[in-house]
């Protein structure tokens, strides 16, 4: 699966969102632009409800603007869009 | 010159935590919180114990960490529960260091209540003890509960300081570093994939390096402050027991955490 990790750079819609891509996985199949568009089909961010149908853009927004993202990704669908898993990278502590 | 506080218990105030709050200091080290046969003898029990594999297995902790479980907290406190148990056998013959902790800001702030953080009548993990052995070091980081648990009640506190009672030292290296920089949400930008932050965020602040830590010095450090562990060098590992503690002005509560 591809990975790539970057900050939330704006909210889109309810599930939807901006990154500013940083980093990607070595190995990566596909390429992946400096901004990419993300559908989150499942997500793991602190503040944001298990039950996606909670979601609002205002929770979204405080939940990923700025926020270092991990993006594991589906797959991109016809418009560019990638469908993908979005989780707080990194956050786990020493 | 940006200089930590050495002094004993009974030397510390209230106006040396407000500077640290304020980063006036980058650190308050109490010398001898600790008695160095205390520290043996706990070290001696922490031997005893199997210890929980985190992070890949590079690190040895003992007691589960609250970021690790940010999005998790049934587990959290289930693992908070099983953990207390192992905390109470180490500590049966030793006073016990989260309540030894708690007393010292009880006589700083005597208006405010103090207690092992609770929510919906679960308690939080108490404390966690790290084992860094030979070649581990702790990357550049910041601890922010407001900004990472924001799942967990504890967040609406107001300060956030971090203690951490040196049980071993290593034989070298394990320097303690602390940068004068307070993190800010536009440094998330800086992140590095695993954990903590580039280099290149700090590397024009001035910064307090602490390399004379000795086993029973209590640490008092503002974790929004970048800092980071150097690595440990020798076959001897540093261990160390931390704990966060959460100053809440309008509630006039503080309470602890790991």
């Amino acid at each position: 699966m591809d990975i790539i990790w970057g900050n939330g750079a704006s909210v889109l819609s309810k599930d939807s969102l901006e990154i500013n891509v940083t980093h990607q996985k070595d190995g990566n199949k596909a390429k992946y632009n400096q901004v990419e568009k993300v559908k989150i089909t499942e997500a793991d961010l602190p503040g944001l409800s298990q039950n996606q149908s909670e979601w609002t853009e205002e929770s979204l927004k405080t939940s990923i603007l700025d926020a270092f993202l991990k993006c594991e990704i589906k797959s991109r669908d016809e418009s560019g869009i990638l469908l993908a898993k979005v989780s707080h990278s990194g956050v786990g502590g020493y | 010159m940006w200089s930590p506080k050495y002094c004993v218990e009974s030397e510390i105030s209230k106006k040396d935590i407000e500077s640290l709050i304020s980063g006036k200091i980058p650190a308050i080290i109490i010398q001898n919180f600790f008695k160095k046969n205390q520290c043996e003898e706990i070290t001696k029990k922490i031997g005893t114990i199997e210890h929980e594999r985190f992070q890949d297995k590079k690190l040895k902790h003992i007691g589960p960490f609250l970021m690790a479980y940010s999005t998790r907290k049934k587990s959290y406190f289930e693992s908070a529960k099983k953990f207390q148990k192992i905390f109470n056998n180490i500590f049966l013959n030793q006073p016990e260091p989260s309540g030894k902790i708690h007393s010292l800001f009880k006589n700083l702030f005597s208006n405010y209540s103090i207690s092992l953080a609770e929510e919906n009548k679960q308690k939080y993990s108490s404390l966690i003890i790290r084992i860094h052995e030979n070649g581990k070091s702790i990357p550049i980081h910041k601890d922010n509960v407001k900004y990472e648990g924001t799942d967990y009640n504890l967040s609406e506190i107001d300060y956030q300081l971090s203690c951490v009672l040196h049980l071993q030292e290593s034989d070298d290296g394990g320097d303690l570093i602390i940068y004068d920089k307070n993190w800010k949400k536009e440094d998330e930008k800086f992140r590095q994939i695993e954990f903590g932050y580039s280099a290149k965020l700090v590397c024009t602040s001035k910064f307090c390096r602490i390399s004379d830590i000795k086993r029973g010095d209590l640490v008092i450090i503002n974790p929004n402050y970048f800092h980071q562990v150097t690595k440990i060098q020798g076959a001897t590992p540093r261990i160390s027991l931390g704990m966060f503690i959460g100053i809440s002005k309008k509630k006039q509560k503080i309470v602890s955490w790991a």
